[in-house]
């Protein structure tokens, strides 16, 4: 408690005292402020175009040090600062020096295989082999992307004139090394980019450490004092190179990774992180007497068959929440339930009227007929299409949106401040606002489990249901909890939508993640058994299509649902509509 | 009636670069009159195979752009009013059923179900496309063949051809081209230098591993050909890349911003 204390203030102080001297977070009354939340998304965009490959990004932690701001890498993922602070002239924006920076990082993960052993090495001789890393593995990504040197080379800024401290020098080297057009005669220097550019393979990381150990030795022959605390690289997009030292395997201590004052306490455990409730076994038992118990089969793929009454599935009551929350997500996206209304109510208005221009038809299209007298009479080529029909065809729809109520909910959505479950819920909450106004008939369930045992099932919203303050209550009181026993809940929804009479029926899942539960370690297990349930309800007459939350998902997504029955959905704006662009595709 | 058909033919040999043993494999085909599908994303070729095919096999080829609109009369034919009274006239698919043509059904999804199934018959081995309104049984021409393509993208969930369609065909792949063959393809089709070519073709590759992950088709080889004739007319490279790839494909802020530097990463 006390050791929290002590951490928290003094993180607090290292915070309010950020402007410091030779740190890109210097704040300046001309400076914009550009925070890693709003271009996190376009940078891992951009990264996925770039490598073809996820990475994760995630913001430096907020208590960190100064001294710690820099970008570093841990495992696969790439810490940014954040907020960074840009004059924003032309090539100088905040988004710039993340893009700069992300590219960077990720030419260390792409590039950088080998890890350098600190052993017996001094702490020049370690800035200098990294420096020489940072080159190597820039002029690697280069060749392939030519274009990042311009991104790159803008934010060095060192000159001749940057003479007194290894830090000024190891700047100057940096750009000497990036930039051709630089020019600094300091035999150093020079020699620097001799080496570095007569190194015949720069796949090899190992010229990284003979060059940098050279340059070392040339360097302490000047009897410049080296200090570890401040002299460091100070282009702002570069990482603080902890990652190269690290070997594969060896966490990195990620509270602060560079700073090495004593008063930083260390600790593995995350500071303020909010209890999550779980519903232990004995609750989930209770609650069975209100609703009915149902026995389904899972599928095991090891044998190629079902296991019969396998997983028993229990409807109980939802919990209810407070109304307020739907409400303000209403208000809140007052333009998006709108624009949903409109999109329904135009596919519904074109339901009831009339086919005309038909050859065959009920009756005769009096208007198009004169048409047509009239062209004979002219002696022109008339349209025979004189016939109409009348077709009273009412959307005849039933769409039941299952939503993934597993604890994994909780986490937040790659990129985005919100949680997976705040996301379904605002995504529930408007979906059920158009429908309702259009009234088709829908219904909302949900499902968490544990073990085959204890799968529960929610109908927040049944089909038969208006739409009034008990399902809206039930929505405001979603939680995530337990695991995700799909195929189960999917054959359940299978069964409710089967009592449905319309002609085409909608299933929608609403999920972040795979199937996972506390009993079954065999992750491929529940993935086969899901993609089974959906196959099931295809052979029942419905369309499953699954919205997936998380954006590295989609292999296995696709493989439950199949390439064409799924889409990851990183963004709160653009769901509603997708959604709508699925239904409005299934009653066209 | 030569006439009609005779405008089908393809006289200039369209440019087509193989990309895999596809024109074999379809010489093989028709040699068969086998139903064949095309299947691949938007923009990669597949039109441009089927004019080549056509005139490697001198061959005249109908091609219909199907649409949900499209009724079975539209490919069937209809009975046209005229000053006597009426008089039949025959739609694409009859035409290209009676005279012998290849008749090319492009996005065959587009249509609706209860169109489709009008080409069945001609489909199976009776090869023969019933005319209900004048009650004539048309036997198909012994070099009629009906080919169709198929654009299997994940967006259109409901739009799915039947199994009853789709198991009449064989089909192709279609993809766009490895690297240095679309290189070869977009500095042929516009004129710029191959070194350019590159560029854009690397781009291309980079927009579409964002296919499923906020893009819901990659660039295609026509785009980088539009963006090739616009370097080709002395546009500078990063604003025909804007004009002609990024600002057509998404509407998405980040996508563009996130395209832009993809762009910028190479014309930078
Ligand atoms: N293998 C190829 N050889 C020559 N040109 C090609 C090839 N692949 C693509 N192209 C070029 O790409 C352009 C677009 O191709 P095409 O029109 O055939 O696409 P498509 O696959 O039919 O697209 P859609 O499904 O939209 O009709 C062509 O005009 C041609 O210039
Ligand atoms: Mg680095």
């Amino acid at each position: 408690m006390r050791a929290t204390f002590t951490r928290l203030a003094s993180g607090l102080q290292s915070h309010l005292s950020r402007p410091r001297k030779g740190t890109v977070t210097t704040l300046h009354a001309a400076r914009h402020r550009t925070r890693l939340l709003d271009v996190q998304r376009r940078i891992r965009i951009y990264l996925r175009a770039l490598w073809n490959d996820d990475f994760t990004i995630r913001q430096i932690d907020f208590f960190t040090a100064d001294e710690g701001r820099k970008p570093f890498i841990d495992k696969r993922r790439i810490y940014l600062p954040s907020a960074l602070y840009a004059d924003n002239t032309e090539h100088l924006t905040g988004l710039e020096i993340y893009r700069a920076a992300a590219a960077h990082a990720s030419a260390h993960l792409m590039y950088s295989k080998n890890h350098f052993l600190p052993k017996s090495l001094n702490h020049c001789q370690i800035a200098m082999i990294s420096a020489i890393e940072d080159a190597r593995v820039e002029a690697l990504a280069i060749r392939k992307f030519p274009g990042l040197k311009q991104l790159w080379a803008t934010q060095h800024t060192a000159t001749p004139a940057h003479d007194k401290t290894a830090s000024d020098y190891l700047d100057r080297l940096a750009r000497a090394l990036l930039d051709e057009t630089y020019q600094d005669d300091d035999p150093w220097v020079s020699q620097g980019r001799v080496l570095f550019n007569s190194a015949d393979n720069l796949e090899d990381s190992h010229i990284s450490r003979t060059i940098g150990l050279k340059l070392a030795d040339a360097f302490q022959a000047r009897r410049i004092k080296f200090n570890i605390d401040t002299d460091m690289q100070s282009a702002p997009y570069r990482d603080n190179n902890r990652f190269l030292w690290n070997r594969p395997g060896e966490a990195l201590e990620i509270i602060n990774p560079y700073l090495r004052s004593k008063n930083v306490l260390r600790t593995d455990k995350p500071i303020a992180e909010p209890k999550k409730r779980r519903v232990p076994a004995r609750e989930v038992e209770r609650d069975k007497t209100s609703h009915d118990t149902y026995l389904y089969p899972e599928w095991n793929y090891r044998s190629q068959s079902a296991d019969q009454s396998w997983v028993t599935l229990r409807e109980m009551d939802a919990a209810s929440g407070d109304l307020q929350v739907v409400e303000s997500i209403v208000a809140q996206n007052k333009h998006l339930v709108s624009r949903m209304k409109n999109l329904l109510h135009a596919i519904r208005d074109g339901a009831v009227h009339r086919i005309r221009k038909l050859e065959e038809g009920d009756d005769i299209d009096i208007n198009a007929a004169i048409r047509a007298q009239i062209d004979l009479r002219l002696g022109r080529q008339p349209d025979t299409r004189i016939m109409m029909r009348t077709v009273r065809k009412t959307r005849d729809i039933s769409v039941l949106v299952l939503l993934d109520l597993s604890r994994s909910m909780n986490n937040p959505v790659q990129g985005q401040a919100h949680t997976a479950l705040e996301l379904t819920q605002q995504v529930s909450v408007l979906f059920a606002d158009a429908i309702a106004a259009v009234g088709d008939p829908f219904a909302i369930h949900g499902f968490c489990s544990e073990s085959r045992h204890n799968v529960g099932y929610f109908r927040l919203k049944d089909f038969d249901q208006p739409y009034d303050d008990v399902p809206k209550a039930r929505l405001a009181g979603m939680t995530g909890q337990l695991g995700t026993r799909m195929g189960a809940a999917i054959r359940h929804a299978t069964y409710h939508l089967n009592n449905q009479k319309a002609s085409k029926k909608l299933l929608l899942i609403l999920s972040d993640g795979e199937p996972t539960d506390v009993d079954v370690p065999d992750k491929h297990y529940l993935r086969d058994d899901a993609k089974k349930s959906v196959e099931e309800a295809g052979h029942n007459g419905i369309h499953t299509y699954c919205i997936s939350l998380d954006p590295s998902a989609d292999k296995y997504v696709s493989r439950i649902f199949g390439a064409r029955n799924y889409m990851v959905v990183d963004h709160v704006r653009s769901l509603p509509e997708k959604m709508l662009l699925i239904y409005a595709g299934l009653t066209r | 009636m030569r006439d009609t058909i005779s405008q089908y033919r393809i006289e200039q040999k369209p440019y087509y670069r193989a990309v895999a043993k596809e024109v074999a494999v379809y010489e093989a085909a028709y040699a068969e009159r086998m139903p064949m599908m095309l299947k691949g994303p938007t923009g990669c070729g597949k039109t441009r195979f089927i004019e080549y095919m056509a005139w490697k096999l001198q061959k005249p080829l109908i091609t219909v752009a199907c649409n949900e609109d499209m009724t079975s009369s539209d490919l069937v034919g209809r009975f046209l009013l005229d000053a006597n009274g009426t008089r039949w006239q025959d739609g694409p698919l009859t035409i290209a059923a009676r005279h012998g043509a290849i008749c090319y059904l492009d996005e065959i999804v587009e249509a609706r179900q209860d169109t489709t199934v009008a080409i069945h018959p001609l489909t199976d081995n009776r090869r023969v496309l019933p005319l209900e309104k004048t009650n004539e049984l048309v036997q198909a021409h012994p070099d009629f063949q009906l080919v169709i393509s198929y654009n299997p993208g994940y967006q259109s969930v409901m739009k799915d051809l039947k199994q009853s369609t789709k198991q009449r065909f064989g089909a192709l792949n279609f993809n766009y081209p490895q690297h240095d063959i679309e290189v070869e393809i977009v500095s042929h089709e516009t004129g710029i230098s191959a070194e350019i070519a590159h560029k854009l073709v690397a781009i291309a590759e980079m927009a579409r591993h964002l296919k499923g992950h906020g893009l819901d088709e990659g660039i295609s080889t026509r785009m980088l050909i539009y963006a090739g004739t616009l370097i080709a007319k002395q546009v500078d490279p990063l604003t025909a890349c804007d004009v002609a790839l990024v600002t057509p494909i998404t509407d998405d802020p980040d996508m563009c911003d996130a395209l832009h530097a993809a762009v910028t990463s190479h014309f930078g």
